[in-house]
C-alpha cells in the first residue's frame, strides 16, 4: 500500500500500464522508468514487480495481494470502529 | 515488427547501499525484489535484457549537483561520516549511489540509440538530492542526471515527467493526468510536460 491510500500491487501495475500507454501516444513509447522507494520488506518485490510487468508489457500480473483490502481502506475503517 | 525490447538495470552491489540495522532502507530489498521477479518468471522473458550498470562519471554528476557538495560525499565516505542522521556515507555506500546514478545513464543511452524501447532503472529515483544537498537515504539525484545527461548528449529538449503527489490540491496549472480515488483518498500522478 502506498500512503495509506489502499493501492494495491494491481493497482501499481495498472498504474505503470497507464504510463506506457501514454508513452506510445506522445514519445513513440519511449520510457524510462527510474523504480525505488518503498519500505515494507513484505510489499516492495511485489510492487516492484507490478510496476515492472506493466512496463515490460504484461498483459496481466497473478499476484497475491498481502493486506486485506476492504480493512484497509480508511473511511471503511473508521465506518466500522463508529 | 515493432522493437519491444526492454532493458533493466541491476547490478549485484546493489546490496551494499544498506543503510545500517533498524534503518527503513536495507540492502536485501534489490536482491528480494529479484528473486520475486524471477519467481513470477518475468526474468525469462525473451524481451527482457538485464545489464550491469557502469559507476557514473564525476562529470555526469556535475551536470546537476555543485562541485562543493560532490567533493564533501566523496570526502564523506572516504571518512565513513553520514551525511545526516538518517543518510549514512561509506565508501560501499558511494560505490552504490554512483552505480545508481550509472544505471539510469545506461537506460537513457539504450533508450536513445533505439536498441530497447523501454528501459528500467531498478533501485534509482533518489529525488530528495538536490544541487547542493542530500538528505532522504539520498546522495545523487539520478533523476536530474538523467535528464540533465539526455539534455546534453542526446538533444533532448522537452519530456515528460510523471511525478506522484498524495493529498495535493489541484492547481490549475498542473492538469492531473491520472487520478486514483480510492477510500476517500486520492491519488494523483501527474504527467507534466517539461523543458
Amino acid at each position: 500500500m502506498l500512503g495509506d491510500l489502499s493501492l494495491t500491487a494491481n493497482g501499481f501495475f495498472r498504474l505503470s500500464r497507464l504510463i506506457r500507454e501514454k508513452a506510445q501516444k506522445v514519445c513513440d513509447g519511449r520510457l524510462i522508468l527510474l523504480l525505488g522507494s518503498g519500505y515494507n520488506p513484505k510489499v516492495l518485490p511485489l510492487c516492484w514487480y507490478a510496476l515492472v510487468a506493466g512496463a515490460v508489457g504484461l498483459e496481466k500480473i497473478d499476484v497475491k495481494e498481502p493486506y486485506n483490502r476492504l480493512l484497509s481502506l480508511p473511511l471503511l475503517g473508521r465506518g466500522l470502529k463508529a | 515488427l515493432q522493437n519491444e525490447n526492454v532493458l533493466m538495470t541491476f547490478h549485484e552491489k546493489f546490496k551494499q547501499y544498506d543503510l545500517g540495522e533498524g534503518h527503513p532502507f536495507r540492502g536485501d530489498r534489490f536482491i528480494n525484489a529479484i528473486n520475486f521477479f524471477k519467481e513470477q518468471g518475468l526474468l525469462t522473458l525473451p524481451q527482457l535484457r538485464i545489464v550491469e550498470p557502469k559507476p557514473a562519471s564525476k562529470k555526469d554528476l556535475l551536470r546537476v549537483h555543485s562541485g562543493d557538495y560532490v567533493n564533501l560525499i566523496f570526502r564523506l565516505a572516504e571518512e565513513s561520516r553520514p551525511y545526516d542522521i538518517e543518510t549514512p556515507v561509506s565508501p560501499t555506500i558511494l560505490e552504490t549511489a554512483l552505480l545508481i546514478v550509472g544505471g539510469a545513464i545506461e537506460c537513457g543511452k539504450a533508450v536513445f540509440s533505439g536498441t530497447v524501447k523501454r528501459a528500467i532503472s531498478l533501485g534509482g529515483g533518489y529525488h530528495h538530492a538536490g544541487r547542493d544537498y542530500g538528505g532522504g537515504f539520498c546522495l545523487f539525484n539520478d533523476i536530474a542526471v538523467l535528464v540533465e545527461f539526455l539534455k546534453a548528449e542526446r538533444g533532448v529538449k522537452t519530456y515528460l515527467h510523471a511525478v506522484r503527489e498524495i493529498f495535493v490540491p489541484l492547481a490549475e496549472e498542473f492538469k492531473p493526468e491520472i487520478i486514483i480515488a480510492n477510500g476517500g483518498r486520492t491519488l494523483i500522478l501527474r504527467i507534466c510536460l517539461a523543458t
